[in-house]
């Protein structure tokens, strides 16, 4: 069973490196063929860590165009894995400290909230969420601080008045949870 | 943001052919050797090297040991770089044993004020020799951002910064041959300047980003 993983590992690895190396050369079919793979891989690989969220797809967009970017730094012969999580693990760090998802967010809520005729709901607590393994291994004053700012995309202000802490507090916590965060992911490498 | 199939159709759309990036150790090792010959010409150039100071690094063992720890360490940090400059590169062992031969070599600029180095002289004093070390420094900083750049680093302010740090060290390390011997004198007019090089490394990789950025999105690269 290990060994059938194994193979299928293996066999995925050197898939990639070929497509890769023939991108290079300009063969746009493979390109998108790889691209194509990659993304179920990079977006299994972000929720598995940070939970499944709405920005998953926003950060799987940022690495596909990293990839993009960077594709003259994979070289033939050369392991593939490594390249491709370094660029995923530092876009989806790059988006948690970008604070993007607020706005879309809160435009869900709105229209559930509109949908069932409520009252525009507040941000779902965090509790509610679903987080992945290394947002888990967070301690818990980081990952409220974390989830309530970059994910549920409250104000350092809002998080504040809910965690009841300075604002200065929350900015120091997500300062360092993502710190931590980033050092998680890189330590699984 | 557009769906993930017309990213990915824009992406392989008129997909042009791309060389792989030199290898991160021949690219250090090039602008190492390029950084080098800078240094020390431009150096030679602003003025006298102090007299006797080759005599004294064959004959000073203590003097030998803060030489070659400064030339690994800066070798090591370089390498460290460039390697960080190709995402997935940079094991975890090169950082910490560059950081770990650049702090022994800080150690021993802290304990020559203890035991001195060699016998404090005003001999060879050069009038500017801070701002040589910031001025000389600059130049391969920016080339050495310039081929950075052209890689992929993935936190580039922090390669910037230490880029510049191992540019600001070259110019330090080689005054302290070049320019009058004293502990004070070396730290404060040929280390600090050294290491205000890296401070300016960063804003100047601050600033370059947002432009890489623009490139990047103008599809100029």
């Amino acid at each position: 069973m290990e060994d059938a993983g194994n193979a299928v590992y293996n066999t995925d690895e050197q898939r990639w490196a070929n497509l890769m190396v023939a991108a290079q050369g300009g063969d746009a079919p493979a390109y998108r063929q790889l691209l194509e793979e990659l993304g179920p891989v990079m977006e299994r690989y972000v929720a598995s860590r940070v939970g499944q969220h709405e920005f998953l797809e926003d950060v799987v967009q940022d690495a596909l165009l990293a990839i993009h970017q960077a594709r003259h730094t994979y070289r033939p012969g050369h392991r593939f894995r490594p390249w491709l999580f370094a660029i995923v693990r530092n876009k989806t760090i790059d988006y948690l400290r970008r604070n993007r998802t607020r706005d879309r967010f809160l435009a869900r809520e709105r229209a559930d909230s509109d949908a069932q005729g409520e009252p525009q709901a507040a941000a779902t607590p965090e509790v509610a969420l679903d987080h992945g393994k290394l947002m888990k291994a967070l301690s818990q004053p980081h990952r409220e601080a974390l989830t309530l700012t970059r994910i549920i995309g409250l104000s350092n202000a809002e998080a504040a008045h809910q965690l009841k802490i300075s604002e200065g507090a929350v900015k120091v916590r997500v300062h360092r949870a993502l710190g931590r965060l980033r050092r998680l992911m890189e330590a699984e490498a | 943001m557009t769906t993930r199939d017309e990213l990915l159709a824009s992406l392989s759309q008129d997909l042009t052919p791309v060389k792989p990036a030199l290898p991160a150790s021949i690219m250090a090792l090039g602008w190492l050797l390029a950084s080098v010959l800078w240094v020390v010409a431009l150096t030679h150039l602003l003025g006298p090297i102090r007299p006797g100071a080759f005599t004294q690094l064959e004959h000073a063992p203590h003097f030998q040991v803060e030489v070659i720890a400064g030339v690994f360490a800066i070798i090591f940090g370089t390498w460290a770089v460039f390697q960080s400059s190709v995402p997935g590169l940079l094991g975890k062992r090169l950082p910490w044993l560059a950081g770990g031969v650049l702090v022994l070599w800080w150690c021993n600029y802290a304990l020559s004020f203890v035991s001195p180095i060699l016998p404090p002289t005003m001999l060879g004093k050069r009038a500017h020799c801070a701002f040589e070390v910031i001025a000389i420094a600059l130049p391969p900083m920016l080339a050495g951002f310039y081929l950075l750049q052209r890689q992929y680093p993935l936190r580039f302010p922090l390669s910037a910064g230490i880029l510049a740090l191992m540019a600001g060290m070259m110019p330090a390390l080689y005054m302290q041959i070049a320019c009058m011997h004293a502990p004070a004198h070396g730290v404060l007019f040929h280390l600090l300047p050294g290491v205000a090089v890296s401070l300016v490394g960063v804003v100047v990789a601050l600033l370059w980003r947002p432009m890489r950025r623009q490139n990047f999105r103008a599809g100029t690269r």
